[in-house]
């Protein structure tokens, strides 16, 4: 050991530590937010909280598209196996399970490209890459809703493999331990949507452009990236036909003409909130730095080469973005990413020359230089840790016990339909939600643990409509389509007994009404209110009028039967209940009297919070009056 | 001693260029734009009406109001002006000398362009030949290699633009381009150390100054083209700044702050209290109603082709300054695009133009590469020459007879709508307005855009009737209220509006008033303007601006009908 720290100069240990402790700082700044995510154990957004739900279907041995309905391929599906096999095994509510499976994705990631980088340091610039590589880890700490989406998955492996195809551009061989791993990953994660391959392509052409290296095109990882897709066929086409048939006969062709019902236009897509603009204006201040370099000697140099591969892959992600003709923040993820990473490459890039002469006038400046960046990263890191502890004092936390989960979870983690499913359900019950979107059936359903009551965990009818207007020439294939996927909703509430189920107002309502879906399928069902724009139904047997007994009068006769003075059956009898609806008020009582006799306060936020609505909506009124007596008092003013 | 081999061959191409296609182009252009009227580009016409008005003694932006700075509207003067001077001669209308102007301009743009490319041939062959640093030698030859497979393209792409922007012909962003054609030339072979008619660069100086100050965005995009041509290279910037183009642009810049200075107080007041903050603030909010997949034009196609022309511009820039200008005046033009947050077609002008240059220069490269894999195999050489030709007329051809047609039936369009989608009951905008007034009376179309209102009321010769040529402050004034910062420089603006508004309701100034869509009528409503209206106007109906959302009729938002008011005295 001692003769090996001898054989080094002094100048590789400060250089080496020195990047020790940039990887730390970087490793930091990307791991402080994995605090952020057990503050908010419960948080995911639709479209992440419905594959995690499919996946809890695989595992319980279903096939997609036979035995649940979706619009996309299938591996999204499987890759949630591995969150979900998580939870269950630390016993995490499965979002806290998916972020943190995301997180550790991302540390390796980090890790990946850190190795590369100083395995091939002598071929590759290092120095513009540390910003990127901050970048990089910066970037997953500013996601909330599309934290786990399949674009973010993208961005883990593919990444690391634009780094490996650079060096192998360049003229420098990697070693197969990088090459294989690296080159399957990336394939398996570019099969997750078909334009990432456009994506992988973008890279290859701006490093063949730079580098005029045609002998790169084959190699290790470049073979290696084809074997997930080519496996991933495979495994496709071997689904059951059944399977097969819904999703080429049904959802791929509503996914295709009925998009558009949420489609935006071109202006919205790029300019309309900040979350759109701000990566196009990044994207356009990164593109003119880039062409203000190019035509320099820094834009000819080793480190300047790497410019035309980041700026193919930036506009890759950009048609890519257009093409799909939504304003869906995810679809704009890697376009953001590239963006960010080729600004700080660039910064990097343009304060490479002076810190390299720097560092050649004085060794120790890089570890000094190390230990501020590690410092800084610390503080930064700290703070945010701070920041995500502090409960602002009007901020009401869920109890997580009644979910069979411990510790608390922010309340604007959770729409209204949780509440809604919460109140009205126990953990068995099974839940349908018919809506014109993921949300709000989705996440709600997964957070409050209710398994789904029908194949279709979201409901597309709205779709099918707008499929409709855009092509009317295919309007009798699509309502054969739509009767065979109401008649199937229709079959599953009948089959399964679903203790809920919500129907949206509008316009899922009336286009379900033209099937007489209420007075076909919801019989057994009688509405007992609505939330977040949707009718709720509960299973009760035969329509019962819940409005004919009071809330004492339930008590009453709860806790006859908890006194066991009669049977349910009995106080079903003789009250002229159904059963159901009996057998629910008896849990609910009984959870009641359990809650309210352990030592605890009753959770009030709802009352609280419906004080609050009542006071702004008083303080909007008197806003718009002030209004209308300050323009009273203007006119008066000219007048004069 | 010049190498005449190694200028015979550009020069000669861009002989036959300018004769055989430029040439006829600019006969056939002539023609059009004298046989054809109702042509001109909506906002160009707003800023010719408002530029009227201040010839009769009005105010700019304090008796009617428009975003665009001063400058544009003493360019807007010049048809008048000439009108007044060679009427006697040439009686035509404005419109008309407003096209020839631009026409000449165009004129200009390219026989500028042709000349500096003719120039540096010779000038660079005749370097070429004395011994010179290798590093020098590499460049000049480069430089030398591009113009002859690059030169005929880039002036066949300003005809091509003309024919695709034959719509946008005289908005600002034509104007820009028009002036980039030659200047980002001009400025990459002065970076290179040859020199030019000190005449021509003093001219073309003046015009890359004036084209500057068209629009807000403009003197960065003008000046980071500028610094891409000259490679931030020291020797580079030091010859461009001693060359007579610079300095005639900063005399220029210098000239036109002199005119500013020269406006009156309360003009300057308001472009600087007023108008800008406005604008800055228009960069900031986005309309919430362009929202579904109709709200708004769409131009994906200008962002589609971004993604090859900047590619190419990418592996291209690192050999030539000139692409990397280009390229950079193609980031401007997106990003014009995002700052302005609307979509019309005049937002993407300059991309358009940079877009074809980038790609007419990679197809013409890719060509020649091609053409020399093809030389080194054929014996002839007529046979290289033969299938050079044919590919590029071939191409240029047809892409001028899809791009006429596409614009003639555009223009058919927009003279006599027939969309597609109707809001039934109601009559198009151009009858309602032609129904019910006369020729020189004053008409106000309060709109969030002035697609409905320009150059419907130019072509028909109706007068500005109200302040608000241009009603998007009406829409940031509503927000600014609504979250209570409506307060210093906006509350004065605001109030000069209702001033003002309230003034020409009760003159009657206008014989009718069309508001168009939500956030119009809230604003009157909200001023209580509506009063005034009812006072002296009648509501006669509602009408339409029918359009399927395409060139030269573009809308924002939903699909709005104009109410209309006519003046009780009218009525009567």
């Amino acid at each position: 050991m001692n003769s090996f720290i001898k054989s080094k100069p002094l100048e590789y240990w400060i250089v080496s530590a020195a990047y020790v402790l940039v990887l730390a700082a970087c490793l930091l700044l990307a791991l402080q937010r994995v605090f952020y995510w057990t503050a908010h154990p419960l948080f995911v957004c639709s479209d992440q909280s419905v594959y995690l739900a499919m996946a809890e279907l695989i595992l319980a041995g279903k096939i997609p598209y036979r035995d649940f309905f979706d619009f996309n391929p299938p591996l999204i599906m499987y890759l949630n196996v591995v969150p979900i096999m998580v939870a269950r095994l630390f016993h995490l509510p499965p979002p806290l399970a998916l972020a943190l499976v995301v997180e550790a994705l991302h540390a390796i990631s980090i890790l990946v490209m850190a190795a590369l980088l100083y395995v091939y340091r002598k071929s590759v610039p290092v120095l513009p890459f540390l910003p990127f590589l901050f970048a990089y880890a910066y970037f997953t700490t500013l996601m909330e809703n599309d934290m786990g989406q399949r674009e973010h998955l993208f961005t883990f492996f593919f990444m690391p493999y634009f780094l490996l195809r650079g060096i192998r551009h360049f003229g420098t061989r990697p070693s197969n331990w990088f090459s294989i791993p690296i080159g399957f990953f990336c394939g398996l994660l570019l099969s997750l949507k078909p334009q990432f391959f456009f994506l992988a392509f973008c890279a290859e052409l701006g490093f063949l452009l730079s580098s005029r290296n045609w002998r790169a095109l084959i190699s290790i990882e470049t073979l290696s990236l084809l074997v997930a897709p080519l496996g991933y066929i495979l495994l496709f086409l071997r689904l059951p036909k059944e399977a097969l048939k819904v999703l080429f006969e049904q959802a791929l062709p509503i996914y295709q003409y009925g998009t558009i019902w949420s489609s935006k236009c071109f202006p919205h897509m790029l300019c309309s909130y900040d979350y759109f603009i701000r990566p196009f204006l990044q994207l356009v201040g990164s593109l003119t730095i880039a062409f203000l370099i190019l035509p320099t000697s820094l834009g000819r140099s080793r480190a300047g080469a790497w410019l035309s591969p980041f700026i193919f892959i930036c506009l890759g992600a950009m048609v890519v973005y257009i093409q799909g003709a939504q304003a869906w923040t995810y679809r704009l993820l890697p376009m953001a990413l590239f963006a960010q990473v080729l600004l700080a490459y660039e910064a990097g890039l343009i304060c490479s020359a002076p810190l390299l002469k720097a560092f050649q006038m004085w060794k120790g400046f890089s570890l000094l230089a190390a230990l501020a960046v590690f410092g800084g990263t610390a503080h930064y890191a700290n703070l945010c840790i701070e920041e995500y502890r502090i409960v602002p004092p009007d901020r009401f936390d869920i109890n997580l016990e009644g979910l069979g989960y411990s510790g608390f979870s922010p309340r604007n983690d959770f729409d209204e339909t949780f509440f809604s499913m919460i109140e009205n359900s126990q953990p068995d019950d099974k839940i349908v939600h018919i809506g014109s979107g993921i949300r709000p059936g989705y996440p709600a359903q997964l957070q409050a643990g209710r398994p789904p009551g029908s194949r279709y965990l979201y409901f597309m009818i709205t779709m099918i409509r707008s499929a409709v207007e855009v092509n009317p020439k295919l309007k009798d294939k699509f309502a054969v389509i739509e009767k065979q996927v109401v008649e199937n909703l229709g079959e599953d509430i009948l089959k399964n007994r679903p203790n809920l189920v919500y129907l949206q107002d509008f316009p899922v309502r009336d286009a379900l009404q033209e099937h007489h879906f209420v007075e076909r399928f919801l019989g057994n069902y009688t509405e007992i209110g609505t939330v977040d724009s949707t009718s709720i139904y509960r299973l009760t047997g035969v329509k019962f009028n819940y409005a004919a007994f009071d809330v004492w009068r339930r008590a009453e006769i709860a806790m006859a039967v908890l006194r066991k003075e009669l049977t349910a059956e009995q106080a079903a009898a003789k009250y002229q209940l159904p059963i159901d609806v009996l057998n629910d008020w008896v849990k609910r009582a009984k959870a009641g009297l359990l809650r309210r006799l352990s030592d605890r306060t009753l959770d009030r936020e709802a009352e609280m919070q419906k004080e609050i609505y009542d006071l702004n909506d008083r303080l909007f009124k008197m806003n718009l009056e002030k209004g209308k007596l300050e323009q009273e008092l203007f006119k008066l003013k000219e007048k004069q | 001693m010049e190498d005449r081999s190694k200028t015979n061959s550009p020069i000669a191409k861009l002989d036959l260029c300018m004769v055989g296609l430029i040439l006829p182009f600019l006969l056939f252009l002539l023609h059009d734009l004298s046989t054809r009227s109702g042509d001109l580009p909506s906002l160009l016409t707003l800023h010719l009406s408002l530029s009227q008005t201040l010839l009769f003694g009005q105010s700019l932006y304090v008796d009617y109001f428009d975003f665009a700075p001063p400058l544009v509207f003493e360019l807007g003067k010049i048809p008048y002006l000439l009108q007044q001077l060679l009427g006697g001669l040439f009686p035509l209308r404005v419109e008309l000398y407003t096209k020839y102007g631009v026409f000449f301009l165009l004129l200009s743009s390219f026989l500028t362009t042709y000349y500096l490319f003719r120039s540096a041939c010779r000038q660079l062959a005749s370097r070429l030949a004395f011994p010179l640093p290798s590093e020098e030698r590499e460049t000049l030859q480069k430089a030398l290699a591009q113009i002859d497979t690059s030169s005929t393209s880039y002036l066949l792409v300003l005809a091509i633009f003309t024919i695709y922007e034959r719509l946008q012909f005289g908005d600002v962003q034509f104007l820009l381009a028009l002036t980039l054609t030659p200047w980002l030339v001009y400025v990459w072979l002065t970076g290179l150390g040859l020199g030019f008619n000190r005449y021509l660069s003093i001219a073309l100086g003046l015009a890359a100054g004036i084209a500057s100050l068209l629009d807000y965005p403009f003197p960065v995009i003008m000046l980071l083209c500028t610094l891409a041509a000259l490679r931030l290279n020291a020797l580079a910037l030091s010859r461009f700044a001693f060359s007579s183009g610079f300095l005639s642009m900063v005399l220029t810049l210098f000239g036109a702050l002199l005119h500013y200075f020269s406006l009156s107080e309360e003009v300057r007041h308001a472009f600087e209290h007023w108008v800008v903050p406005l604008k800055m603030l228009s960069y900031q909010m986005f309309d919430d109603g362009i929202n579904g997949w109709d709200g708004a034009p769409d131009h994906k196609e200008v962002f589609y082709l971004a993604c090859p022309a900047l590619m190419f511009a990418a592996a291209a820039a690192l050999r030539s300054s000139w692409i990397a200008s280009l390229a950079m005046a193609l980031v401007g033009g997106m990003l014009i695009f995002l700052l302005e947050k609307q979509g019309f077609a005049r937002d993407l002008v300059l991309a358009v133009w940079a877009n074809l240059a980038l790609l007419f220069i990679f197809f013409s490269s890719s060509l020649s590469w091609t053409l020399d894999l093809i030389k080194s195999r054929m014996p002839s050489s007529f046979g290289p020459l033969i299938f050079d030709l044919s590919i590029r007329l071939t191409l240029t051809f047809s892409l001028f007879f899809f791009l006429n047609k596409r614009f003639e039936d555009a223009y058919s369009e927009g003279i006599n709508p027939h969309p597609l989608r109707v809001i039934k009951g109601l009559s198009d905008i151009n009858i309602m307005v032609e129904h019910n007034s006369k020729w020189k009376e004053a008409v106000y179309i309060l709109s969030d855009y002035p697609d409905p209102a320009y150059p419907l009321l130019f072509n028909l010769e109706r007068p500005p009737g109200g302040y608000l040529l241009n009603g998007r402050p009406a829409r940031i004034l509503l927000a600014l209220k609504k979250t209570n910062e409506l307060k210093g420089d906006m509350r004065e603006f605001y109030e000069h509006v209702i001033a003002q508004t309230l003034q020409d309701l009760d003159r009657k100034k206008a014989t009718l008033i069309l508001a168009h869509g939500y956030y119009l009528y809230q604003f009157l409503e909200e001023a209580g303007l509506l009063n005034s209206v009812d006072e002296n106007y009648e509501r006669i109906g509602d009408t339409a601006f029918l359009t399927d959302n395409k060139e030269p009729r573009e809308y924002l938002g939903a699909y709005y009908a104009l109410t209309v008011f006519k003046s009780r005295a009218a009525v009567k």
